[in-house]
């Protein structure tokens, strides 16, 4: 595994304290402008060791600016990895926001992405990136027209941040219970659930969304001095799986992502270049 | 657990291709290799196909390429997450891939195609790609891939899946990771007939595993049907993806199970 990744390992939401980070401000929850440097600061803190590419994204939202990036689990495959945009919706959902207002992308965001957004509930969400290092603005329908959809009801990823959203499982399957799992890195333990995208694919595993808490709340440094054998999962909730939909593969990846990522963090020879 | 109600039809999909998908007729469009009608009752025909007891959704694909038109429907394996799923729109592009397509003319949906398939059918040349498809109105929509992914995503490497069909295709990773001999094949027990391969896509997550693609293969040709024949199912691995960290190792026993799960 090559050391260039992640070039920080601070908590990702330390960003949100600092003096630059755009805050509230009456009806305008974003910057007048795109904020391409901060976007650049986010990049280090990507974790992309397959692909070497960097990406971040900032979701803003009714009580405030969430930060993301893109994470790349070694030892995973393609599928398993989170895109910037993900992270940061994920992020302030964690934080209790309950309405995307915007969203700014360092690059074009990916169709899987524009997809995953579809379930924030708001299609006219105003998205600002560069495209050929220029900057655009375009709403998520004009992005994704024609989107495919399924009937949900009024129910988005915001609307209960305390549960899973798994609306199309649930309708599908009665006896279908979101599952819960507990990530557990030495003395801090961090929840997640499944976020369920209509087109099944571009969705979020619950121990994707536990690690999406880690990152943002404590950052790659907590894994300072943890060892194997206390990092690891347990599901609280086991799921009743009438659906047999099953996230045992993607936990595993999961969890042995973190620990390499530890070994990484702990070895003696990894040289850490803050920019 | 419930009992799986999903597939209706066990067979070889391409078994629909000799009845359906000949052309020659008055309704073909020989520069699109497509039928000019939209082909609503050809989809219809396929969703039994369809394995899908998670969302009990059945959605069909019809791709149209130079070396004919085949079809595909979506994929979810008991025991397997969100991620592992295969959409229709894939099974068919890669059911002509490994019937030796190299050029996809156009392709017929039996639903909107999310932005996960348009973002796999997305390359820069391909803008032009006709689509047809059923929106939430029940109307057929005749479109583009541009209109559908404006701006969309590209990265520098970005291939063509069709132009290495007997061989992996991660061009991206390949070119970062200066790996050679990268590798990833999946074979169902000794049979090397249905070798699957990684098709990688420049967002990464769209990508194919070479799991899902040896099922593609295995269900074109042989249908679920074709596992009962097989006294056991056990999927081989073989990877070489040097440092990039990327394994298929877990998505492979992922698919197994669904596989084992299916049969029983």
């Amino acid at each position: 595994m090559r050391e260039t990744f992640p070039k920080l390992i601070q908590p990702l939401n330390a960003l949100r304290l600092e003096k630059n980070w755009p805050s509230l401000n009456g009806n305008a929850p974003r910057p007048d402008n795109f904020p391409l440097l901060l976007l650049k600061k986010i990049n280090a803190y990507a974790i992309c060791n397959a692909s070497q590419y960097q990406t971040s994204a900032i979701a803003y939202t009714d009580i405030g600016a969430f930060p993301g990036v893109n994470i790349e689990f070694p030892g995973g495959a393609y599928a398993d990895t989170i895109h910037a945009e993900q992270c940061a919706i994920i992020n302030a959902r964690l934080n209790g926001a309950s309405q995307l207002i915007a969203l700014d992308s360092y690059s074009s965001p990916c169709g899987h992405c524009r997809q995953f957004m579809l379930e924030t509930g708001n299609p006219k969400l105003p998205i600002r990136y560069l495209h050929h290092q220029v900057e655009q603005e375009h709403s998520l329908d004009e992005l994704l027209p024609y989107s495919f959809t399924l009937s949900s009801g009024e129910a988005h990823i915001f609307s209960n941040q305390n549960q899973g959203y798994q609306p199309i499982l649930i309708q599908a399957h009665s006896t279908y219970k979101p599952p819960c799992v507990d990530l557990h890195l030495g003395p801090i333990c961090v929840s997640g659930t499944a976020i369920e995208s209509a087109a099944w694919n571009p969705s979020i595993t619950p121990a994707q969304a536990a690690f999406i808490s880690f990152l943002t709340a404590y950052g790659l440094e907590a894994l300072h001095g943890i060892s194997d054998e206390k990092i690891y999962f347990s599901q609280p909730q086991a799921s009743m799986c009438s659906a047999m939909l099953d996230f045992q593969a993607n936990t595993q990846v999961v969890e042995r992502a973190i620990r390499q990522l530890a070994k990484l963090i702990n070895s003696p020879k990894r040289q850490l270049k803050p920019e | 657990m419930t009992a799986l109600t999903f597939p209706q039809n066990h067979g070889p999909v391409n078994a629909v291709r000799t009845t359906t998908f000949a052309d020659g007729t008055e309704d073909w469009d020989s520069q699109t290799q497509q039928p000019k009608t939209f082909p609503q009752e050809q989809l219809n025909a396929l969703k039994p196909f369809a394995v899908c007891n998670a969302s009990q959704y059945q959605a069909t694909a019809i791709a149209y390429t130079d070396a004919g038109a085949f079809p595909g429907v979506n994929i979810e394996l008991p025991g397997t997450g969100y991620s592992d799923g295969i959409h229709a729109e894939f099974f068919a592009v890669m059911n002509a891939r490994a019937h030796g397509a190299t050029k996809l003319n156009a392709l017929d949906i039996n639903s909107s195609p999310c932005g996960h398939c348009r973002e796999f059918l997305s390359k820069p040349e391909n803008g032009d790609l006709p689509i047809r498809y059923i929106d939430n109105t029940k109307a057929v929509k005749d479109s583009t891939l541009k209109t559908l992914l404006p701006d969309a995503f590209v990265l520098e490497g970005q291939g063509d899946l069709f132009s290495s069909k007997d061989s992996t295709y991660q061009p991206i990773v390949k070119r970062i990771h200066e790996i050679n001999n990268i590798q990833a094949a999946v074979t169902l027990n000794t049979d090397t007939n249905y070798k699957g391969y990684c098709v990688e896509v420049a967002s990464w997550n769209p990508s194919l595993t070479p799991a899902q693609d040896m099922l593609i293969k295995f269900y074109s040709d042989r249908g679920l049907d074709g596992l009962n024949a097989l006294d056991i199912i056990k999927l081989n691995l073989t990877e070489e993806q040097g440092n990039s960290g990327i394994s298929f190792k877990w998505n492979t026993m992922a698919i197994e199970e669904g596989l084992k799960q299916l049969k029983n």
